[in-house]
C-alpha cells in the first residue's frame, strides 16, 4: 500500500513544524477518561438492565451538545461575556512578524498600509516581544492561565508569506468550540486567509477545541465583542457583510442562548482603521466593556442606533479621547472581569475616565503593536470564561 | 510563566497518542510555499497595480471554495459521483472487539437494541484485519489513494470505552471540508460521541482538512448519500432530523452549489437496523448511487416518497436482494465513479443485478464487519472525488 502509517515523508525540523504540544490536552484527557472504572450507569438515559423496553430510543434527541462536548473533548471553552477570564493564548513573537522586511510591503508599500493598520513602517520586534511578556506576565497576575502560541517560522498564508501573525483573538471562541472567519479586507492577501485557519488547527490539535464553523461562501464575517453574557454587539463593515452575519447567527444562539441580544454596527468609512478620524471597521476597536452596565467607547466610530441602544438600556459610557484612539487604540482592551480591565497605558485620559467611573485598570505598555493598529484585545485568544452577568434576564 | 511552550506534560507511548504524521499536509504545503522565492503582489487576487486606486470592495465577492486549498494545501471533498481519489480507512484493532466491551457484559440486551452485532456476539479481529488490508489494496488497484487512521489503544468516547472506531465515514467531507455530526443512537454511548471528532481532528491536523461545521444544539444528523453531484440523499430517522438537516443544509448548498437537491429519505421504525426488514436508517444503506440515472434501492428502507421522486425523475432502479440486504448490506457500496462501485462479494444476486444494469462492480469480501450491521460504506471516509456528473444542472 502507498500509505502505511500516515508517514508522508521525513520530519521537517522543529522551527519548521507547526507547533504540537507534548501532551496534548485531548490525549491527557483520554488517559484520565481510561483510568475510570466505567459502567453504564454512566450513560445518560440508561433505565436499568432488564428495563429495555422503557429504554426511549428518542432520548439522545433532545441531548444539547453543551451538555457533552467536554466528556468528548476533555475541557469546556468559550468566552462570550464579561465573565471572570479564566484561559487566554498570546502569539510568541519573531522575526517573521517584522513586516518591514515583506516582500509586499517593499514592492508597493501604499497597498499594504491602504487599509490603515500601520502607522509607521518600521518595527522593533525587541520592543514588541518584551511588551508581549509584560502583557502575558500581568494576565497571570490576574489569574488567567496563559498559552503560548509558536508559528513555524516564515509562515505562509495563501497568497504570500504570512504577517502579523500576533492577532491570535481572530479565532472566536464561543462554548463548545471555536469559529473560523473569514476576511473581507484588512491583510487580507497578508494574513487574511491563513492565520486563523493556522490558529484553528492548533487550538483543535492542541487544545482540544473543535471548531464549529467556518465562514464560507462569500459571506464575510470577524468577530465581535460581548457586552454581557446576553449581548453581543458587532461592526457591520468592510470586515462583515450580512451574509457573514447570517452564518454565524444561528450558531451564536446555539451556543450561547436564544435570549442573545444582538446589535449590529454600522460603522462609518471603509477602511480598517483611520488614522485621523479613528474609525474602524473592528468591534473591538470602538467599544468595549469595563463592568456590568458601563462601556469604553469611541462614538464617532459607532452609529446612531447604537448609541441609542446603549443609551436607552442604561450603560453608562465611558468616551475614548481621539487622540487616545488614533495612538494608542483606546477601546482596545480586555476585560478580566467586571470591574477589571487591562488597557494600555498610552491611554492615559481614558485609563483616567474608566477609574473615575469605579473600575480597576492594569496597564501595559504596547504601544509597538499599536503602531500595528492593533491592541492587547487583538493580540488575545480568549479561551474560557466563567458565566458572567446578563443584562436582560 | 506556567506555560511557556505548549507542553503540558511528558509524552505519553507512542500507542496512547492520538496519530500524528511526521509531516504532515499542512506543514508540507507551508514548506511548498515557502521555497517560492519571488512573491509578488501579481499573486494577490484583485491587485491592480502600484498607484492604482484598489476596491476595498473586492475581498466580499471572493468564495471560500476559491482559497481553502492555497490555506491548507489541498483539494478535498466527496460530494457525489465523479472519480474516487483519496479515502481514509481505519486500522482494526482489539478494541474493536465489542464482546470484550464491559457495557456488552453489564448489558447485553441494551448494547444489542439498536441492531447492531447483528450476526454475531464476537468479531474476528484478525479476519477483519485482513478484510480491511484487502479492502485498502482494492482502492488502490483502483487508483484511490488511502490513508490509514489509527487510534490510540483503548480510545475513549464521553461515556465510556469507545466501540466499532471501523465507521470512518462518519466524517462527511464535503469541497472544502468536513462535518461534524451528531448522533441520537446508534451506538451512542459508546461511539457516538467521540469517535466524529477524532476523525475531525485527526483529518485537520495530519491531511488539512477543516472542519466547516458541527451540528450543535438539540439536533441530529449523521452523514447522507449522493446520487449525483446535484443530488444528495439525507436520512431522516433515528439518527438524523429535521433540526439537524436544518443547520447542515446551508453548509452543503454553500460548498455544493445553491442548485443542490437535498432529498429527504424518512426511514421506518426507530431501530438503526432491522434483521428482518433489511431496513436502515442511515440513508447510505438503502439507497446509492450507482450511475448518473442508476440507483441501488432497498425499498423496504426507503420511503414513498422518495421513491416516487427517483421514478418521477428517471432513474433506473436496482433492488437489493433482502436476504442480502440482512446479511450482507447489499445495497451498501462505495462509488468509485460513475458507472463503477464496490460491493459486499457475498451480496452475490444484487451484484448480478447491478452489473446486468450495465454498472461495473468491483467485489470485495468485507463480511466481518457485517457482523457489526455495518459495511463497506461505513468503513470509508470519503475525502476527494473529481467532480462528477449532475442530474439537474
Amino acid at each position: 500500500m502507498a500509505q502505511i502509517d500516515g508517514r508522508e515523508g521525513k520530519p521537517l525540523p522543529g522551527p519548521r513544524r507547526s507547533q504540537e504540544f507534548t501532551l496534548t490536552e485531548y490525549d491527557a484527557w483520554q488517559e484520565r477518561q481510561r483510568g475510570r472504572n466505567w459502567t453504564l450507569n454512566d450513560v445518560p438515559f440508561y433505565k436499568g438492565k432488564g428495563n429495555s423496553l422503557e429504554q426511549n430510543p428518542f432520548d439522545w434527541h433532545n441531548y444539547d451538545y453543551l451538555n457533552y462536548y467536554d466528556q468528548v473533548y476533555g475541557r469546556k471553552c468559550g468566552s462570550a461575556g464579561i465573565g471572570r477570564l479564566r484561559e487566554a493564548a498570546v502569539t510568541a513573537v519573531s522575526a517573521d512578524d517584522d513586516y518591514a522586511n515583506h516582500p509586499y510591503m517593499k514592492e508597493d508599500p501604499d497597498y499594504i498600509v491602504r487599509d490603515g493598520l500601520l502607522t509607521e513602517r518600521k518595527f522593533d520586534v525587541g520592543k514588541l516581544r518584551d511588551q508581549q511578556q509584560s502583557y502575558a506576565a500581568a494576565l497571570e497576575q490576574c489569574g488567567v492561565k496563559v498559552y503560548w502560541l509558536d508559528y513555524p517560522e516564515k509562515p505562509m498564508a495563501a497568497y504570500g508569506p504570512m504577517t502579523n501573525q500576533h492577532s491570535a483573538s481572530e479565532l472566536t471562541i464561543l462554548p463548545g468550540g471555536s469559529i473560523i472567519p473569514k476576511k473581507g479586507y484588512a491583510l487580507a492577501p497578508l494574513s487574511g486567509f491563513g492565520r486563523t485557519e493556522y490558529l484553528a488547527r492548533w487550538a483543535f490539535w492542541n487544545l482540544s477545541i473543535p471548531v464549529l464553523l467556518t465562514i464560507t461562501g462569500k459571506g464575510v464575517w470577524i468577530q465581535g465583542i460581548f457586552l454581557a453574557d446576553d449581548v453581543y454587539v458587532h461592526a457591520m463593515s468592510v470586515e462583515t457583510n450580512e451574509e457573514g452575519m447570517q452564518q454565524f447567527l444561528p450558531v451564536l444562539r446555539r451556543q450561547c442562548g436564544d435570549n442573545v441580544r444582538v446589535q449590529r454596527i454600522y460603522t462609518p468609512g471603509a477602511g480598517y482603521f483611520d488614522h485621523k478620524a479613528g474609525i474602524s471597521a473592528h468591534t473591538d476597536m470602538i467599544i468595549a466593556p469595563v463592568d456590568v452596565d458601563k462601556v469604553v467607547a469611541y462614538p464617532a466610530g459607532l452609529d446612531v442606533d447604537t448609541c441609542n441602544f446603549l443609551w436607552s438600556n442604561g450603560w453608562k459610557i465611558i468616551e475614548a479621547p481621539v487622540e487616545e484612539q488614533v495612538n494608542a487604540c483606546a477601546c482596545n482592551l480586555v476585560t478580566v472581569e467586571p470591574g477589571l480591565v487591562i488597557m494600555h497605558r498610552g491611554a492615559k485620559e481614558t485609563i483616567k475616565a474608566v477609574r473615575k467611573a469605579g473600575v480597576e485598570v492594569i496597564e501595559v505598555d504596547y504601544d509597538e503593536y499599536n503602531r500595528f493598529g492593533g491592541g492587547i484585545h487583538c493580540a488575545t485568544m480568549q479561551i474560557l470564561r466563567d458565566p458572567g452577568p446578563r443584562k436582560f434576564d | 510563566m506556567t506555560e511557556i511552550f505548549g507542553d503540558e506534560g511528558p509524552a505519553l507511548p507512542e500507542n496512547r497518542r492520538s496519530q500524528s504524521y511526521p509531516i504532515t499536509e499542512y506543514d508540507e504545503h507551508q514548506e511548498n510555499l515557502r521555497k517560492k522565492s519571488n512573491w509578488s503582489l501579481k499573486d494577490v487576487p484583485f491587485y491592480r497595480g502600484k498607484g492604482k486606486p484598489q476596491d476595498p470592495l473586492a475581498w466580499h465577492d471572493f468564495d471560500y471554495l476559491d482559497v481553502y486549498q492555497k490555506v491548507y494545501g489541498r483539494r478535498c471533498g466527496s460530494a457525489g459521483i465523479g472519480k474516487l481519489r483519496e479515502v481514509a480507512i481505519v486500522v482494526p484493532g482489539p478494541d474493536d472487539e465489542y464482546s470484550n466491551h464491559p457495557y456488552f457484559h453489564q448489558d447485553k440486551e441494551y448494547m444489542n437494541r439498536d441492531g447492531f452485532f447483528l450476526l454475531s456476539d464476537k468479531l474476528d479481529i484478525e479476519k477483519l484485519k485482513d478484510e480491511a488490508a484487502a479492502f485498502g489494496a482494492k482502492f488502490e488497484e483502483n487508483g484511490v489513494k488511502v490513508h490509514w487512521l489509527r487510534f490510540p489503544e483503548k480510545p475513549m468516547a464521553a461515556y465510556g470505552p469507545m466501540m466499532n472506531m471501523h465507521s470512518a465515514a462518519e466524517l462527511m467531507v464535503v469541497p472544502g471540508g468536513g462535518i461534524i455530526g451528531k448522533k441520537s443512537y446508534a451506538l451512542s454511548p459508546t461511539a457516538g460521541y467521540g469517535r466524529t471528532e477524532y476523525f475531525a481532528r485527526w483529518a485537520l491536523w495530519n491531511l488539512g482538512i477543516p472542519v466547516l461545521y458541527t451540528v450543535t444544539g438539540e439536533a441530529c444528523w449523521v452523514m447522507g448519500n449522493w446520487l449525483a453531484d446535484d443530488v444528495f440523499i439525507n436520512g431522516i430517522g433515528i439518527e438524523g432530523d429535521w433540526r439537524g438537516l436544518e443547520q447542515v443544509a446551508p453548509v452543503l448548498k454553500r460548498a455544493c452549489g445553491e442548485e443542490l437537491q437535498i432529498i429527504s429519505c424518512v426511514a421506518p421504525s426507530w431501530k438503526y437496523f432491522d434483521k428482518h426488514t433489511g431496513a436502515n436508517t442511515h440513508a447510505g444503506m438503502v439507497v446509492s448511487g450507482l450511475d448518473l440515472n442508476k440507483v441501488l434501492v432497498h425499498t423496504p428502507g426507503v420511503d414513498f416518497n422518495t421513491l416516487a421522486w427517483l421514478k418521477k425523475n428517471g432513474y433506473r432502479i436496482i433492488e437489493a436482494d433482502l436476504e442480502e440486504q440482512i446479511k450482507h448490506s447489499a445495497a451498501a457500496i462505495v462509488s468509485l465513479g460513475p458507472g463503477i462501485v464496490m460491493m459486499h462479494a457475498r451480496a452475490r444476486k444484487t451484484i448480478a443485478a447491478v452489473r446486468k444494469a450495465g454498472v461495473e462492480v468491483v467485489a470485495i469480501d468485507y463480511d466481518e464487519y457485517n457482523k457489526y450491521g455495518a459495511a463497506i460504506t461505513c468503513a470509508t471516509m470519503l475525502l476527494d472525488r473529481d467532480p462528477g456528473p449532475r442530474k439537474f444542472s
